[in-house]
């Protein structure tokens, strides 16, 4: 059986997968939206999406290494692998910590943006023409291309919604070369690193905040440093790497709590 | 170990903890995630993307190394601890031991 899907959102796919395969139909092929079912036991597997790191295919590590797993790669297409284990063998579940969902989020969103970029590219070459040759197909390239812009925008934001939430849990630590991370809970201040003696020099100050409510954030103020943004700072030498400096955070409370209810520290 | 190293790995995440506490003794995917179960008891179920994405990057970094591929048809890839793992380990025990002893302060000023 061969049923047709365009599917942006790899989560919502999955979900898909699995409900076929309750009702007895495992995914055996997949192509351009092209989804082929055979019949198998309701239940008999358990499907999973991954991205991977490569077009159209996965690495010998990586076949080994899921074989080990008990995980069957069903397809590979474009930059992602339908894998599926026997139900049997217990619940699959493929990233299970912060840390690595956090990384395969973001694959993903590089490659909305990347496709974002093209598309973007591709709307405005068809203005361009449109307008150049008065021309009704540039219009509808045009539009075409504008639309499926907004599509992937939409599952980039709604991804990236997702990975605020996992970092905002305040666990996520890797982060690029000297940056330090600090996480906030409502006006607390706290580092997620014990403290450290830094050698003077420049590094980067990385915010995650511990709430989820996206409005908090507008109403933060954050003096000498940008809210939840990179900036530089610098270190003193020899003095706790928690942080140095001041700096002071609100919360959107009315004025007369907000002086309680702001945190400060460093020198 | 520079300082500006240390702000960067510490603390270890639980994955990647339990997975160098596995790797002390040469292992393989399957018995990390079998082992670390036991371990913990069933509350830390290894996914098989996050222990190939941790077994990537820790063979990046340095903190474990292949230490045998089975030539039989049954290709077990093992993996052990490097040096610079355990120091790792190290660290992050005397880390955890600093924080449990702290946190006994708390009882007592009761």
């Amino acid at each position: 059986m061969v049923k047709f899907r365009w599917y942006f959102d790899t989560d919502k796919e999955t979900e898909w997968l699995n409900l076929m395969a309750e009702k007895g139909w495992a995914l055996t092929g997949f192509c351009l939206g092209f989804y082929r079912f055979e019949r198998c036991e309701p239940g008999e597997y358990i499907y999973q999406i991954d991205a991977t790191d490569k077009l159209f295919g996965v690495s010998e590590d990586y076949r080994q290494f899921m074989e080990e797993m008990g995980a069957e790669i069903v397809c590979i297409w474009g930059l992602y692998a339908f894998l599926r284990r026997k139900a049997a063998e217990g619940p699959f579940q493929l990233y299970t910590d912060v840390e690595f969902t956090i990384s395969h989020y973001s694959k993903i969103i590089n490659r909305f943006e990347t496709v974002e970029a093209m598309e973007a590219a591709g709307m405005l070459s068809g203005i361009y023409c449109a307008v150049q040759e008065i021309n009704t197909f540039g219009w509808v390239l045009a539009l075409l291309a504008g639309s499926l812009f907004l599509v992937f925008q939409r599952q980039a934001a709604r991804v990236k919604k997702e990975l605020k939430e996992l970092k905002i849990g305040g666990m996520a630590l890797k982060g690029e070369d000297e940056t330090i991370h600090l996480a906030c809970t409502g006006n607390q201040v706290q580092s997620e690193f014990l403290p450290v003696f830094l050698e003077s020099g420049s590094y980067t100050l990385c915010f995650y905040y511990l709430t989820c409510e996206e409005d908090w954030l507008e109403y933060c103020e954050i003096t000498g440093l940008e809210a939840g943004n990179l900036v530089d700072y610098f270190w003193e030498p020899g003095l706790p790497a928690v942080f140095t400096g001041s700096y002071q955070i609100y919360s959107n409370l009315s004025e007369e709590n907000s002086a309680s209810n702001s945190a400060s520290g460093g020198n | 170990m520079k300082s500006t190293e240390t702000t960067k790995i510490f603390p270890l995440t639980e994955a990647l903890f339990y997975i160098l506490l596995s790797l002390r003794k040469p292992n393989h995917g399957y018995g990390i995630i079998r082992e670390v179960e036991e371990l913990t008891k069933g509350r830390v179920v290894l996914g098989p993307g996050t222990l190939y994405g941790a077994i990537q990057t820790m063979t990046e970094k340095g903190w474990i190394r292949i230490y045998s591929e089975e030539t039989d048809s049954r290709k077990k890839k093992q993996y052990i601890i490097t040096d610079l793992g355990r120091d790792i380990f190290q660290a992050e025990k005397r880390r955890l031991e600093e924080l449990v002893e702290n946190a006994g302060l708390f009882d007592l000023s009761l």
